[in-house]
């Protein structure tokens, strides 16, 4: 039976959209040139890979505050490779294995160590940045090999490289959470983690999994910008953090986990990217830009529990699963890690 | 009560971590410990200390801030903005407390309010501070400001005087944690918050006064800094809240159950100021520390946090 409300409920998110994107082409008409919208498409492509990741540990209840600098990270040290005359590929794989081996480190700390999710991953944003830094030694990279450069600029059959790459992650993400046990684990984890582990879910090295996947897919999204922009410098994370945090919000998912997915993530991101875009064509200054895209994340959230608080109220007669007494009095629940007992 | 009785776990990581940099960057160059630069090292920790104090009770309650760097970023460029236009010392440093503690009570009521998760929402802030500061500035930093609002951050008493102001701060809440109905509150939300809730303890003003303190003692922190360098930038303070968090941890403040406290934080705090310092001192670059001290404060976290737990599972 197709549930009516969540119809809706994902609906309005691709009316906002819509509504989002009229106000832009009004605003500033050269929004729907033709070119315009393929670079907003190229830049939403980086922003759901990068997203995708962190809607999978926030569907744990945990957060991955670190993506934006393995992005930068995996940016600076594959172009610091390619500059002192390493193969391209190698390169990349050995940038896509450092910023997987960081994932792996957060997903260890707290998943074995047990330290909230938040903390470790800040570490490791201050970790990663600072060996950006490090490698690119205050300088940008440029002019890298044709073949890499086809990563971010090249076309398969008519469809830029970078959408490619973000329709393969994006489905095999889709896949993996709605059609495996992993998936449900997953949700279940998120839900309700207690129960999650007493009823034999491997918490642990699905925790470790996720934090991996995660670390990839920052790489991942770095190397493609890197492709993209033919240039690599410590500069990029700064604001890629923010933005990705509000379209995983902003697409449903919540930030206590169990709930949301991928396609509200794709969503949430085209979002975020026409309002940048909207913002860039509109000459505003990324100054104010950095205040609108705090403002935006709280708004979300805020927007986002409200839906939720009006969701629960119809639902009053079934208690959901994965619902908490903490949240329903309106009280702020630590979504830390996810194993605590 | 809990019974004290000596064990090596119950002395906070930090401590430990002190010992052996004394011991380490001694041995490296002796100069480190000579007073000049233990001076050098007070004048460092001031601002530190202060927000660490605001993040010890935020982490007691089982919360967080991450937005320290941008409200301090806001608040000094306020009260720098505010003394250059001549409005006297007086005024300028009441804007920048009051721009901390504006700011910090916005955390407080989104999260109280709102019931957003305390990371999202100090997120959330630390871009729109930094936003702000940026668009009041230009991106430019406010230099130049009058030689007693300096005397703040560079003057000397014994120690220095931006110290003993973060002293006070310290020693201030040490008595309102310890002494007052508000420090029992701080401690039972991080305990048990539902509890305390049942208890008819008005959880979410008091969640909303602990971050409103968190955001004031940023606008101390501030003053502090702005104070010291003759200058304030939207981004002088970029990344000091992990430095804070880290202080707190290592202090011994646990992220649940309400544990913990100041005097730890003090060590905490020391230990990361020492730290930055010793690398200086010894000589490493200033690209290769960023990386190195967030390794050695993760690790250390880490270890802090098996030592802890271990201690748990005996003292039930």
């Amino acid at each position: 039976m197709i549930d009516i409300r969540q119809l809706l409920f994902s609906l309005s998110r691709v009316l906002a959209l819509l509504v989002l994107c009229a106000a832009v082409a009004v605003v500033a008409p050269a929004f729907l040139s033709s070119q315009n919208l393929v670079n907003v498409l190229r830049q939403a492509s980086l922003m759901i890979i990068l997203a995708t990741g962190l809607t999978a540990v926030i569907l744990t209840g945990g957060i991955d505050l670190s993506v934006a600098s393995l992005l930068a990270l995996a940016a600076c040290f594959s172009g610091m490779l390619m500059t002192e005359g390493i193969p391209w590929y190698l390169a990349a794989l050995a940038a896509l294995g450092l910023t997987t081996f960081c994932g792996l480190i957060n997903g260890l700390m707290i998943a074995v160590v047990r330290l909230p999710a938040f903390i470790v991953t800040y570490g490791m944003l201050w970790i990663a940045q600072g060996f950006a830094v490090l490698v690119a030694s205050s300088e940008v990279f440029y002019g890298f090999p044709p073949p890499f450069l086809f990563l971010g600029r090249g076309y398969l059959f008519g469809i830029p490289m970078p959408i490619v790459f973000m329709t393969l992650v994006a489905a095999a993400a889709w896949t993996l959470l709605h059609r495996t046990p992993l998936g449900r684990e997953i949700y279940a984890m998120g839900a309700n983690p207690d129960a999650a582990r007493l009823s034999g879910i491997d918490v642990k090295t699905n925790l470790i999994k996720v934090y991996t996947a995660s670390g990839f897919l920052a790489g991942l999204a770095g190397l493609i910008l890197t492709a993209r922009m033919n240039a690599a410098s410590a500069e990029v994370s700064a604001d890629q953090l923010l933005p990705a945090v509000a379209a995983v919000v902003i697409g449903g998912t919540s930030l206590f986990g169990g709930e949301g997915g991928i396609r509200g993530t794709v969503v949430g991101s085209l979002i975020m990217t026409v309002l940048i875009n909207g913002m860039n064509l509109l000459n505003i200054s990324p100054f104010w830009q950095l205040t609108a895209q705090g403002t935006v994340v709280i708004v979300a959230v805020l927007l986002d529990q409200g839906a939720r608080a009006l969701e629960r109220r119809g639902e009053k007669r079934r208690p959901k699963v994965g619902s908490r007494p903490e949240a329903s009095v309106g009280l702020p629940v630590e979504p830390t890690s996810a194993v605590s007992n | 009560m809990r019974h004290r009785r000596f064990d090596y776990r119950r002395i906070p990581g930090a401590a430990y971590i002190l010992v052996a940099q004394v011991i380490i960057f001694g041995l490296i160059d002796g100069r480190w410990l000579s007073p000049a630069n233990l001076l050098n090292v007070a004048y460092q920790m001031a601002p530190l200390l202060a927000v660490s104090v605001g993040a010890t009770v935020v982490i007691l309650t089982e919360g967080i801030d991450l937005s320290p760097g941008g409200i301090i970023g806001l608040a000094g460029v306020v009260a720098a903005m505010v003394l250059q236009s001549d409005m006297g010392i007086g005024l300028s440093i009441l804007s920048g407390l009051a721009t901390g503690a504006a700011i910090g009570a916005l955390n407080g009521l989104v999260i109280t309010v709102g019931g957003i998760p305390p990371f999202v929402a100090t997120l959330g802030t630390l871009g729109i501070t930094q936003g702000v500061g940026l668009v009041l500035t230009q991106g430019a930093s406010v230099a130049g400001l009058s030689s007693d609002f300096q005397y703040i951050g560079q003057g000397i008493i014994g120690l220095p005087v931006n110290f003993w102001i973060a002293l006070a701060v310290m020693a201030l809440f040490m008595v309102i944690l310890k002494r007052t109905s508000f420090g029992t509150y701080v401690y039972a939300m991080g305990g048990n918050r539902e509890a305390t809730a049942y208890a008819g303890i008005n959880v979410k003003g008091n969640l909303t006064l602990v971050y409103t303190i968190g955001g004031l003692l940023s606008g101390v922190a501030a003053i502090l800094m702005a104070a010291h360098d003759n200058a304030a930038h939207p981004r002088f303070a970029v990344g000091i809240e992990f430095d804070a968090i880290a202080a707190v941890i290592l202090g011994g403040t646990t992220f649940d159950k309400g544990r913990g406290g100041l005097w730890g934080t003090l060590v905490g705090v020391a230990t990361i100021a020492f730290l930055r310092n010793g690398l200086n001192f010894s000589g490493m670059h200033a690209t290769w520390q960023i990386p190195v001290i967030g390794i050695v404060i993760i690790g250390a976290i880490a270890v802090n946090e098996m030592m802890q737990r271990s201690l748990a599972r005996e003292v039930v």
